[in-house]
């Protein structure tokens, strides 16, 4: 987290330099050859600037709000039911009917939605 | 060419080239003399803005501690002062000059900051049944551990600005990292605790739920139960911390009792625990060993050993992996499937270990939070 910070400083110094010399060319005159070169330096630092700003501007994702979901499984034929977690559930609490055979219910397990998990680059 | 030829104050050169050189000569200057006060400046930066996020995280455990025991324990008064009460307790560890019987010492310190800590909570919430009480215990500590990182990062800080310490600004920036890391663990678990979901620490009781499966238990020990089972034609003695409140309970004095008081004589005994991963290494892997496998400050696996040494019961682990931050986050799946991996070898180390009909006692360590038997 405090990596961009100071690749900002970095930023913000090499577009001081460059409005400098832009500005000191424009006010000092000179030949066309030199004013296209601080023109460009100019926009240049403009994109800076504008890159600086947006980074400012955006601000840090906030996490994905997780779904705790709670998996009821039937104790006669083992079939699987999966809600949203209510407070006071607890592994393996009976609760409920089957909706297939009318067997008691219980819950197997609580844990968050997973989202789609994205493959490590590098195996080591 | 030419802007070579400008900043060098060359055939060009103007007052602005000169200003420049000016600027640039003093920059490297004021570099040469103050480099490391630019340095400790930016370190002290980045060590405000990590202090200003710990305080936020510790303001909102703190937040949703008053809020869950407003709800859970309808207090009559405002429980907050008692709560900001709470957030800066301490133990003083006890004198290690002469570490002889220490850990009894600290034993019972522990004791006594664990019933002290549940009269508290059972006077700041009266309404609370035992379930809700043990959980709103969990979240008052994750809370204050929170308050405990925040009050020590910003002690070393605000010490290393005041006397000019560079080392200490230097190794806080550089250990603030994993200081970190470990608050966001713990700010992390504050929700899983006040809603009492089961958390990655307890896969050593939930591989106990799953041995049990509804088998009756008795009440052993303060905060431990333990029921009969049977698995692979041996007799199991399954033991775990008595849930589905926030517990860890006392597993070291639990199975002196059954050894010692009750005259239990297992042929072996398995602990079965989350342990934290090496970095790189799949949540939810299952590896076995020896020894006690049990976590804490060291005093219930002192006496886990202890207990297996004097009547030489040979003592097995397997311990399902997960880093310290899935160990207080809600359990994953991963870990579920830990476990059904973890029963596994727990059959597989009977059946090498022991003979048809022998007495084994497993012992599934860990917080029971979320997870009854
Ligand atoms: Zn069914």
């Amino acid at each position: 987290m405090a990596k961009p910070r100071s690749n900002n400083l970095i930023l913000i110094i090499l577009l001081a330099l460059l409005l400098i010399v832009a500005f000191g060319s424009l006010l000092g005159g000179g030949g066309a050859a030199e004013r296209s070169t601080s023109t460009l330096l100019g926009f240049l630092g403009l994109i800076i600037l504008l890159f600086l700003f947006l980074r400012l501007m955006a601000q840090p994702p906030s996490l994905p709000k997780t779904r705790i979901i709670t998996v009821l499984r039937c104790e006669k034929c083992n079939v699987k039911n999966i809600r949203e977690f209510r407070q006071g559930d607890y592994i393996p609490k009976r609760e409920g009917k089957c909706p297939g055979c009318e067997g008691p219910m219980y819950i197997e397990a609580i844990y968050p939605e997973e989202p789609p998990k994205k493959k490590p680059k590098f195996k080591f | 060419m030419s802007l070579l030829q400008q900043l060098m104050g060359g055939e060009g050169g103007s007052i602005w080239a000169i200003i420049l050189q000016v600027a640039f000569l003093a920059f490297i200057i004021a570099y040469f003399f103050y480099g490391q006060r630019i340095q400790v400046a930016i370190w002290n930066r980045d060590i405000e803005r990590s202090l200003r996020r710990l305080k936020l995280l510790r303001d909102r455990a703190r937040e949703k501690a008053i809020k869950t025991v407003k709800e859970l324990g309808k207090p009559e008064e405002d429980p907050t002062p008692r709560i900001d009460q709470f957030l800066e307790t301490f133990l003083i560890e006890p004198v290690n000059m002469d570490p002889a019987g220490i850990v009894w010492k600290l034993d019972h310190l522990l004791d006594v900051r664990d019933l002290s800590m549940k009269d508290t909570v059972r006077r700041i919430a009266p309404k609370a049944d035992e379930t809700n009480l043990n959980n709103l215990e969990n979240l008052l500590e994750a809370a204050l551990d929170l308050n405990q990182i925040y009050r020590i990062v910003r002690h070393y800080y605000l010490m290393g600005k005041r006397t000019n310490a560079y080392i200490i600004t230097a190794q806080l920036h550089m250990i603030l990292p994993l200081i970190m890391e470990i608050a966001y663990a713990y700010d992390g678990a504050v929700e899983a605790f006040a809603e009492g979901q089961p958390i990655g620490d307890g896969a050593g009781p939930l591989l106990a739920c799953r041995l049990l499966s509804g088998r009756e238990v008795k009440k052993i020990e303060k905060d431990m139960v333990y029921g009969e089972a049977e698995l692979e034609g041996r007799r199991i003695l399954v033991l775990k911390a008595e849930g589905p409140g926030g517990n860890v309970g006392k597993p070291g004095e639990a199975l002196e009792k059954l050894i010692d008081t009750y005259g239990y004589r297992p042929s072996i005994i398995v602990m079965v625990d989350a342990a934290q991963k090496f970095e790189g290494e799949e949540t939810g892997e299952v590896s076995d060993g020896v020894g006690a496998a049990i976590g804490g400050i060291g005093t219930e696996r002192f006496r886990i050993e202890e207990v297996a040494h004097k009547h030489k019961i040979p003592l097995y682990a397997v311990v399902i992996k997960e880093s310290l931050k899935e160990a207080i986050a809600p359990m994953k799946k991963e870990i579920y499937e830990g476990v059904n991996k973890a029963v596994e070898r727990v059959k597989r180390i009977i059946r090498e270990k022991t003979k048809e009909g022998d007495l084994v006692i497993i012992a599934g360590i860990g917080n029971t939070i979320g997870i009854a038997q």
